[in-house]
């Protein structure tokens, strides 16, 4: 648990660089379907939940800390 | 690695990290490109189905005041644009008519020095809808399946062609060539439709039905857009594209001016003294001047491209022939 705690923010990092050069990608050729379909769905979505976990994850740390 | 001074075990250097999260990133990017792209491209490709006979338009009516001379077996599109069309085959450098198609080109620049903009007009008339088809990669549909737009231009047997939509790389959407579907998903565009009666429409995203638009009899289904003319005639107060593309660029272009009366527009485009290109509304008013009811925007860029008699006609931006998807191209019906 706590080595998945440690990746969590690594992932979310991870997670939002691929979709930053997707949204880029995305930008210059919008018919190629870079954001669109299942594989982006599944990607937002991972991203997403990396996200949710990593920050309720520091939030509680942080409770326990003060 | 950097050893903590408390003891409790190994801590990576930071830069070590942020270089293990771009890798992680890189591996993110390379399992989606294989589910979004890879996977697909290693589906066998839709079985080929005869082509649905696309039927000339039929004689019309024949009226009993003015009877029609008795050998004149001419169809509706053939008497309606009779002064268009030839007895016998006629080429030249910027036309060509024959019995059954017309296609004359013209070369329009405006402006001067940085601010010019060369552009290309194929004025068509046709005698039947099969004279206008389009030619895919390789004459096959499948993902990712490209070939050099002059050998298309050839193998295809065009008398005037242009660049398509680029199917093949289009990981969504709703796709019809020469009357095979390739896709029959949700486009996230304008898709612009050619109706085996040689109608052309536009439809919105959302704003149609695929399965009613084949049994209507739609025989290509474009994806890419935007459509470029309101119901009107008229353009757009504003186009939805994204940033790059609403820069003055390269244009390829379809308009429309009633069954069996066409046009293509190619814009030469990113070419310093000679061209810069247009931007959407720019391409909008050529249409609306030509007198166009629509027209809908191609894939330009690059791949903006106009050959006739296997030539180019117009200046492709990069200097070569860009390996295209497919082609909206006319040409006579082989008997």
């Amino acid at each position: 648990m706590r080595h998945f705690k440690a990746l969590l923010p690594h992932l979310s990092i991870a997670l939002s660089l691929a979709l930053l050069v997707l949204g880029i990608l995305n930008e210059f050729n919008p018919r190629a379907g870079f954001l669109q379909g299942k594989p982006a769905l599944v990607l937002i979505c991972l991203c997403c939940l990396c996200s949710v976990a990593a920050g309720a994850a520091l939030a509680a740390a942080n409770r326990r800390g003060k | 690695m950097k050893k903590t001074g408390d003891g409790n075990g190994f801590r990576p250097h930071p830069a070590l990290l942020a270089l293990l999260d771009l890798l992680l990133a890189l591996l993110i990017l390379l399992v989606y490109a294989f589910f979004q792209y890879g996977l697909p491209a290693l589906r066998p490709a839709p079985p080929v189905q005869p082509s649905p006979t696309v039927s000339a338009p039929t004689q019309a009516p024949v009226s009993q005041e003015t009877p029609p001379p008795e050998e004149d077996n001419r169809n509706p599109w053939q008497i309606r644009f009779a002064e268009h069309f030839t007895e016998e085959t006629v080429r030249t450098d910027h036309s060509y008519t024959s019995p059954n198609v017309s296609v004359t080109l013209e070369t329009v620049t405006v402006g001067e020095g940085r601010n010019q903009i060369v552009y290309h007009v194929a004025d068509i008339y046709v005698a039947s809808p099969e004279n206008f088809c389009t030619y895919t990669a390789n004459n096959e549909l499948r993902y990712y399946s490209v070939q050099d737009a002059m050998e298309m231009d050839r193998d295809s047997g065009a008398i005037v062609s242009i660049s398509g939509d680029q199917y093949s790389y289009q990981g969504n959407g709703f796709l019809v060539r020469n009357g095979q579907v390739y896709k029959k998903g949700y486009a996230y565009c304008d898709i612009c439709v050619l109706f085996d009666d040689g109608r052309i429409e536009m439809y919105r995203p959302d704003s149609y039905n695929v399965d009613e638009l084949l049994e209507q009899g739609a025989v290509q289904v474009w994806n890419f857009g935007p459509s470029l003319l309101d119901e009107n005639g008229q353009p757009y107060e504003s186009y939805s594209v994204s940033t790059a593309v609403s820069f003055p660029n390269p244009r390829s272009a379809l308009g429309y001016y009633e069954p069996g009366h066409y046009c293509f527009v190619v814009v030469d485009g990113r070419q310093e003294e000679y061209s810069k290109g247009m931007t959407i509304p720019e391409l909008a008013q050529v249409f609306q001047d030509l007198g166009c009811v629509s027209a809908y925007n191609l894939d330009g860029g690059g791949s903006a491209l106009m050959l006739f008699n296997h030539e180019r006609y117009s200046r492709q931006s990069n200097g070569a022939d860009r390996e295209l998807g497919d082609i909206l191209l006319i040409k006579e019906i082989e008997e």
